[in-house]
């Protein structure tokens, strides 16, 4: 138990050794491109141009620190001129030169979410006014450019879905994390012991066909969830919906979503409080 | 007067390259290296909206153990294809007209059938000693406004098995 502790201990130290010796990074990590993030650079940690010296022999100076960025693009407000940022990215002291600014990063950079973490974040700290501070010949007021890179969070719910957009006639593989199941009936399943109840909805009322009753899934090997390998408690199936379901629709009947929720041989769920689950095909009329 | 020397010098490399003998020979005729019988040997799926553009093998749903998989006649003759299905879900249609965007550097060859059209991304130039190609088919949500959104993107691997 002392092992134990002490390994603890010595992870948790070599962790936060590791954080707070970057000159920027993003909290939270892993990132999510709608999430509300917050942006640190650690002036502390500059080794070039003027901004930290400045900082030291001007202290009144930390409230005048301002984010200068260009990547993944410039910011949707604009950066400013040098000599003049943009108001609207000032940066927070949060103490002994470390300096902070939240946002949404697809907002704040206007891009999407796989053009930010492949590209990451280009940035600088700076003074309000770049060029202030001359007659100290210690440089430009800046720090030297900085790049971060994002570390994305991925799924990480009860189901996730593969792909996150799809039409009915996709692939779409729904895996299902056992190891988050909040329904004691139902945790701690066995590799052989968990299966999916899915039906088709084909109109706004969800009305539509199941693909076995709840407590026929369980004996209908197509149900089967499969273990995801090297991921301990994940169940994993793959299906084709307008194949899969073609047996039980009407002629040119679409399919708008499917619902669906685990079941396990012996364990279905009250028909009135099913737990469903939706997936959301994507309206196109193309 | 530095610089004198300097191309004299380059000059003087220059002269003692050999002389390049031969012809260059014709360029490949890509539509004829498309000409023969292939056949799907591996199968991928992108999530084009996911965080890190995912890649997945779904190639299980097409490569079947004990059954042929689907293969694809091309014709550089008549500019037909057929395509002989096999396990998974045939996105081609069964059979059609193909072209190519640009016939001596394509990037992609088009699929026309009386219902569709598929413009298919090619991994590479085909050429005569090809043995394999990569196809990409993006799928694409279109609104009703005309908005086209990229979903997924289908990754054929293909192996020729007849020339």
């Amino acid at each position: 138990m002392r092992n134990i502790r002490y390994i603890i201990f010595v992870l948790a130290a070599f962790v936060t050794a590791s954080a707070s010796a970057q000159k920027a990074f993003v909290l939270p990590s892993p990132t999510g491109a709608n999430d509300s993030i917050a942006l640190y650079i650690d002036v502390n940690q500059s080794s070039e141009h003027g901004l930290k010296q400045m900082l030291i022999a001007h202290p009144e100076e930390v409230n005048n620190v301002y984010i200068w960025t260009w990547n993944p693009a410039d910011p949707v407000i604009g950066n400013g001129s040098w000599n003049n940022s943009n108001d609207g990215l000032k940066m927070k002291h949060e103490g002994n030169l470390l300096f902070s600014i939240k946002f949404v990063p697809t907002q704040f950079y206007g891009v999407d979410g796989p053009t930010f973490f492949s590209k990451g974040i280009s940035c600088l700290a700076k003074l309000k006014d770049g060029n202030a501070h001359g007659d100290m010949q210690v440089g430009e007021a800046k720090t030297e450019d900085i790049h971060v890179s994002i570390i994305p969070k991925l799924c990480d719910e009860l189901y996730c879905m593969f792909p996150q957009q799809a039409k009915a006639d996709d692939f779409l593989t729904i895996t299902y994390d056992n190891t988050k199941e909040t329904n004691p009936n139902l945790q701690n399943l066995g590799d052989g012991e968990v299966y999916l109840y899915i039906r088709a909805a084909v109109d706004l009322f969800n009305s539509g066909p199941e693909y076995a009753s709840q407590a026929d899934t369980p004996s209908t090997p197509a149900l089967k969830m499969k273990p995801v390998p090297g991921e301990p408690g994940h169940y994993k199936l793959t299906i084709v919906p307008q194949d899969f379901f073609a047996p039980l629709l009407q002629p040119n009947q679409q399919i708008l979503k499917v619902r669906f929720t685990v079941v396990k041989p012996g364990f279905t769920h009250p028909p009135q409080s099913v737990p469903y689950t939706d997936y959301i095909f994507t309206n196109c009329v193309d | 007067m530095k610089k004198i020397y300097y191309i004299a010098i380059a000059l003087l490399i220059a002269s003692c390259k050999p002389e390049i003998k031969g012809e260059l020979g014709e360029p490949f005729n890509k539509m004829e290296a498309m000409n023969g019988m292939w056949e799907l040997s591996a199968f991928m799926q992108r999530d084009e909206n996911n965080p890190i553009k995912e890649v997945r093998d779904m190639s299980e749903f097409y490569i079947v153990p004990g059954e042929v998989s689907t293969r694809f006649q091309f014709n550089s003759d008549d500019m037909t294809y057929t395509v002989v299905p096999g396990p998974g879900r045939n996105f081609f249609g069964n059979s059609g007209t193909w072209h190519f965007d640009n016939s001596e550097a394509p990037s992609y060859i088009i699929l026309e059938n009386e219902t569709d059209t598929f413009e298919v991304k090619l991994g590479s130039s085909p050429r005569s000693y090809t043995s394999y190609l990569t196809l990409e088919l993006p799928r694409y949500c279109v609104d009703n406004s005309g908005n086209s959104t990229p979903t997924v993107t289908y990754i054929f691997t293909i192996n020729r098995i007849n020339p």
